[in-house]
């Protein structure tokens, strides 16, 4: 059926466009001073182009032989944790939104409470350490291969899928496991969609864990080392610099907005394949029909 | 020790539940039956026990004094002492009513707004505008607030375009940052800019997932759009804004540290100060003590989980179903 | 539980062994090379690959295992490594805090030099009394800790040796008038400007001159940016403070002792409020751009470099001279820094110069409490070449023969200018540089810049401070290193800087608003004023 565009769908798509620039712009604003120089930038912080592009701040980045190994941990980390973490998260969203059974509401506010409570970082570092993980990529895979947040998101996407589903195919004699996987998986593909973003950002941005269990900075991920190159070009502010030391020709900020989009670069060339998801109408219709 | 603790707590439940809802064969019939669904919690279940019930001890830190030779369960205990530190400080108080006051902003004010934008995409005909407009609507969240902050502050700086343009129309340039009533609605501000678009993702998804028979049945009726907004879209989605809400509570004395620490200066800086922004300048005075900031972290996290029980009820009360049960 | 029974056995253990080894000192005379991990910020296991790293250990027969910190969470890990008893054996950090230092001492968890280490190490025993707190480190009764030393002292170095070697008190050497260390503070400013409006200028010059020279500077935009975007000086919050409170109250911040010996706060003395109201003039006439308090560090160098500032403060440090220097240079090609740029300090109306009796920022390297006595004796060795009269200037150098050469007394640098005619710097050829350079901190200069503007007008500002009257607050360790908690939070509550620019930018009476400010605050200041007098001085 096709739909008439009113005046009301103007209002709406212009006024989504004008917040979209103003996202747009400072973003843009950044990508632009990546290429700028130090001069440039301090005669015109607001330019709409570069005058003279330098490559200096990438150069920086990608002359540092830690870049690749970071990219080469960080996409190890995704591979084995994102597949792993979205089954074991899912599966226990799925298993907690069924109709309550036996220790599952114990369950369930257990999981709940780890959101809030924790530790600390000294019995999480002795529990990492007596598993033998110190310098061990593993022990960035596994904490947070179960994420509780993500956990609730899936479940209250799984309440909002009527039981009769669920009751006829166990008529039809199949198991729990099988329903989940054959039958609600499908359905949640916008949730699953939803959380596999959410964990692989949270696993291309992730540093601080790395910084705590990883010594060697071969096993470093992308952010750790990233961090480190906007560190080392950043002025230095204690008394104990050296004259001999080298006047950096980056200059910190360039550096930064580099790295930034080093890491979004790979996002944004995912991100449209995961948004096709949340499109309305494309996934559920489908099957449901 | 601790674990040994909760697991007695635990089986006492558990024995009086038994007895209440179900008799002791039930239960076993029950075990059985759900044996699946066990086993599709299992991978969970031994995750939350190998790393964050087994690192739990250390919570006991907050009421013992830390010495790192005897370790953390063999500290001697020292009661309330650090809480009593933290309530003794008058300025903690003021900081702590502080943080509160701004996370409500944050709740009344910028959370609803990732809901707006999910909703203003569902409406929006031009597929191709709207998968560019939601790729660009997720950008910010992947910018820093230290260079956020960067941007802005020259942004609005007195040399600043914005300042050049109310110039230009013969306004007075005005000091942005250091309006001690306007950096709060500035901090909502930016946080809209940086995160709504980011965090209406989750709305998307939950439109996605509304059945399309309940719009094709309000298009024979003839509903108006406003109409089918309401009556379709918003109470479908309840759920899982309610879940976003109750999330939202238990961060209430988090109040947002990294963006206020960047964004801050320091004719402002009692205006905004947080927990966290002073905690971390005491910090950097003395220091730090891991038993004391483990009772903080205790007392933070307390205060949120006491929230989320509250919002939960609510939640209860509305849709059958919050995060706790 | 069982596992922390068997931890706290584990380090009795070690101790145990520790302490019956002393008496029996491991030969280090075996051929076996001794491997030493080290936790480094910025460390790689490339840095064992470079030439200088090769010869210093070939020379004292060690290896160096390097573990990398993330420069910017160095500390935290640091923490978390020794509180968690899983220390490597040498851990480096950059914040050195006494009481945590003490805390780590007396629980344990890092390792006591070995008894005697003064006399078996002599370079050691006097760099480490260099660090003007060796008594405050041997106050649980024995040093767990090597603390990197003051370097200010460097020219005077070979006189210090000759009285560490005569037993004198060195501290009390230090804080004599002929090697006092003033601080660096000073201005950046136009020359070339003064000189095109007229102005004469001077290393140090009046408060009210040099103000009146500012203003001079906005008024006439030589930049030709527009007078509405010119600024006298570019500064921020955190420095604005020592360039208008200093000038007529040194010890304005601190609580520091008066002249009756007892601490008391700055903040409530009259001569701050002087400058108070010196730094609202500033403020008010628009030397300081109204939002001078937003404004970040990085933007400063931009508002002098875009010449819409006539100063900029603090730039007399060599370093950040220097890197402003060189950003000048490139943001107006065809102007030479060195005809351009000024340093300057001010004399105060009382007709003294004011400034601070420098201090240090420490840093330390801790061991685990189990390394062997044989890795503690390299390590001692490896510090004791390296705080030597021999050692230091190689350190500094690079490797003879390659990077330099001793002829007579003289050492010659080889190294060849690049082709902007800068000598590739050591830290850029040999990565390990930056780990010996920093270990005890050599007291060799590599000058072979001293060529550079920076290091001349640096050098020849302090000259010039310490040829007038001073006014200086001294440097008290006691009080650097008190951690009272009410004296913390009495610090963190009343940010000094943060007091001070809502003051001046608050419209109506600046004496007013500040004496509301500081009444409010006086009774907490007392009390803790009071505290400190009981504790570091028992009154």
């Amino acid at each position: 059926m096709k739909k008439r565009i009113t005046l009301g769908d103007y209002v709406n798509g212009i006024l989504l466009v004008l917040w979209g620039l103003l996202i747009l712009y400072p973003f843009y604003n950044s990508v632009l001073v990546s290429f700028m120089t130090q001069e440039e930038f301090m005669r015109k912080p607001f330019a709409l182009f570069v005058e003279n592009p330098t490559l200096i701040a990438y150069k920086e980045i990608f002359s540092d032989s830690k870049f690749l190994y970071g990219y080469k941990n960080t996409l190890i980390i995704l591979l084995i944790k994102l597949p792993i973490s979205v089954l074991i998260t899912s599966a226990a969203g799925y298993a907690l939104s069924r109709k309550k059974f036996f220790l599952s509401k114990t369950i369930n506010n257990l999981a709940v409470v780890t959101m809030y409570f924790s530790g600390g970082i000294v019995p999480l570092f002795l529990t990492i350490k007596s598993y033998g993980l110190m310098d061990n990529l593993f022990s960035v895979i596994l904490i947070g291969l179960f994420s509780v947040y993500n956990m609730i998101l899936v479940k209250s996407f799984f309440y909002t899928i009527p039981d009769s589903l669920e009751e006829s195919a166990k008529v039809d004699g199949a198991n729990d496991i099988r329903i989940f996987i054959q039958i609600y998986l499908p359905l949640a593909k916008p949730i699953i969609a939803t959380v596999a973003l959410f964990e692989a950002v949270n696993i291309w941005n992730e540093w601080y864990n790395a910084m705590l269990f990883l010594s060697k900075s071969k096993n470093w991920p992308l952010q750790l080392v990233l961090r480190e190159i906007i560190s080392n070009a950043t002025a230095k502010v204690s008394d104990t610099v050296e004259i001999d030391e080298e006047i950096k020709e980056t200059f910190a900020l360039n550096v930064q907005m580099a790295s930034v989009v080093v890491t979004m670069l790979p996002i944004m060339l995912v991100y449209p394949f995961v948004q096709k998801y949340f499109m309305k109408g494309l996934t559920i219709g489908a099957v449901k029909g | 020790m601790e674990r040994c603790k909760t697991s007695i707590k635990e089986r006492g439940i558990v024995k009086k539940r038994i007895s209440e809802e179900y008799g002791f064969r039930n239960c076993i019939r029950m075990l059985v039956k759900n044996r699946y669904l066990y086993c599709l919690l299992l991978p969970a279940v031994i995750y939350l026990i190998a790393l964050d019930y087994r690192s739990m001890y250390g919570i006991q830190l907050a009421f013992k004094d830390f010495n790192a030779r005897l370790g953390i369960t063999s500290s001697p205990w020292i009661g309330f002492t650090h809480f009593k530190k933290m309530f003794s400080d008058s300025y903690f108080l003021y900081v702590l009513w502080n943080t509160i006051k701004i996370s409500f902003g944050r709740i009344i004010f910028t959370f609803p707004f990732a809901i707006v934008i999910a909703l203003a995409f569902n409406e929006l005909r031009q597929r191709h505008l709207k998968k560019v407009l939601q790729t660009i609507y997720t950008f910010p969240h992947f910018l820093s607030w230290v260079i956020v902050s960067g941007v802005i502050v020259n942004f609005l700086g007195y040399m600043g375009p914005v300042n050049a343009v109310l110039d230009f129309f013969g306004v007075e340039r005005h000091v942005f940052l250091g309006d001690k009533k306007m950096i709060v609605p500035i901090l909502y501000i930016t946080d809209i800019w940086k995160e709504a678009g980011w965090n209406s993702i989750i709305y998307m998804a939950a439109i996605a997932g509304i059945d399309d028979s309940l719009y094709e049945a309000a298009d024979l009726d003839g509903a108006s759009r406003w109409k089918k907004i309401w009556h379709i879209t918003l109470p479908s989605i309840r759920g899982t804004i309610l879940v976003m809400l109750t999330l939202k509570v238990g961060t209430v004395l988090n109040g947002g540290f990294d963006q206020i620490f960047n964004m801050s200066n320091m004719v402002v800086q009692k205006t905004i100060e947080i927990l966290d922004t002073y905690i971390y300048r005491i910090t950097f005075q003395q220091s730090p003590d891991f038993a004391y900031s483990t009772a903080v972290g205790l007392f933070k996290s307390g205060v949120g989980f006491l929230m989320v029980m509250c919002v939960n009820k609510l939640s209860k009360k509305l849709e059958g179903t919050g995060i706790l049960e | 539980m069982k596992k922390s029974i068997v931890w706290m056995l584990v380090v009795v253990l070690v101790l145990g062994v520790v302490f019956s080894g002393c008496s029996n000192q491991a030969s280090t005379e075996s051929g076996e090379k001794v491997t030493i991990t080290v936790a480094f910020p910025g460390a790689d296991d490339s840095w064992k690959e470079d030439d200088y790293y090769k010869y210093i250990c070939e020379k004292l027969n060690m290896e160096i295992e390097f573990e990398t910190l993330s420069s910017d969470s160095a500390v935290e890990k640091a923490r978390i490594w020794i509180s968690s008893g899983s220390m490597p054996d040498v851990v480096t950090t950059n914040d050195f805090k006494i009481d945590e230092y003490l805390k780590y001492a007396e629980q344990g968890m890092i390792r006591e030099l070995p008894e005697n280490w003064e006399k078996d190490y002599p370079n050691v025993g006097f760099a480490m009394e260099m660090t003007g707190i060796l008594d405050t480190l041997e106050a649980n009764g024995s040093v767990s800790a090597l603390v990197r030393p003051q370097d200010h002292y460097r020219d005077y170095i070979d006189e210090f040796r000759v009285a560490y070697a005569n037993g004198e008190n060195l501290r009390e050497k230090m804080s004599q008038n002929e090697f006092l260390y003033i601080d660096s503070y000073g201005f950046a400013y136009r020359k070339d400007w003064a000189e095109q409006l007229g102005i004469e200028t001077d290393y140090i010059m009046d408060y009210d001159y040099f103000m009146d020279m500012l203003q001079k500077f906005k008024e006439a935009d030589l930049g030709g940016v527009g007078k509405q975007n010119t600024v006298g000086l570019a500064i921020d919050y955190t420095e604005a403070p020592q360039a208008f409170i200093v000038p007529f109250n040194s010890s304005y911040k601190h609580f520091s002792k008066n002249e009756n010996g007892e601490y008391e706060c700055g903040l409530l003395a009259d001569s701050t409020l002087e400058g108070i109201k010196a730094y609202a003039e500033a403020y008010r006439t628009g030397i300081l751009t109204p939002d001078f308090y937003t404004q970040k560090t990085g933007d400063l160098d931009s508002l002098f470099c875009s010449e819409r500032a006539g100063a900029i403060f603090p730039r007399a440090n060599h370093y950040f001279l220097r890197t402003l220097c060189s950003s000048f240079e490139k943001a107006n090609p065809g102007k030479k820094a060195e005809d351009c740029i000024g340093v300057c300090w001010l004399r105060s109306p009382d007709g003294a110069v004011h400034g601070w009796e420098s201090g240090n920022s420490y840093g330390a390297y801790y061991f685990s409490p189990e390394l062997s006595d044989e890795k503690m004796a390299k390590i001692l060795e490896l510090a004791d070449y390296i705080s030597s009269v021999e050692g230091g200037p190689q350190i500094r150098l690079g490797v003879p023969g390659v990077d330099y050469e001793k002829q007579g007394n003289e050492y010659v640098v080889l190294r060849e200018a690049n082709a902007d005619g800068n000598l590739e710097t050591l830290d850029k050829k040999y990565p390990s540089y930056e780990f010996f350079r920093q270990f005890l901190n050599p007291f060799y200069d590599n000058s072979v810049d001293t060529g550079h503007m920076a290091m001349r007008e640096q050098a020849a500002l302090r000259k010039a401070k310490l040829e007038e009257p001073l006014a200086l607050r001294t440097w008290d360790t006691a009080r650097d290193f008190y951690t009272a908690d009410d004296y913390v939070t009495f610090n963190a509550t009343n940010e000094v800087n943060g007091m001070m620019a809502d003051a001046i930018v608050t419209d109506g009476d600046v004496e007013a608003i500040w004496k509301k400010k500081v009444s409010e605050i006086e009774k907490d200041a007392k009390s803790v004023a009071d505290n400190m007098n009981k504790a570091l001085l028992g009154k």
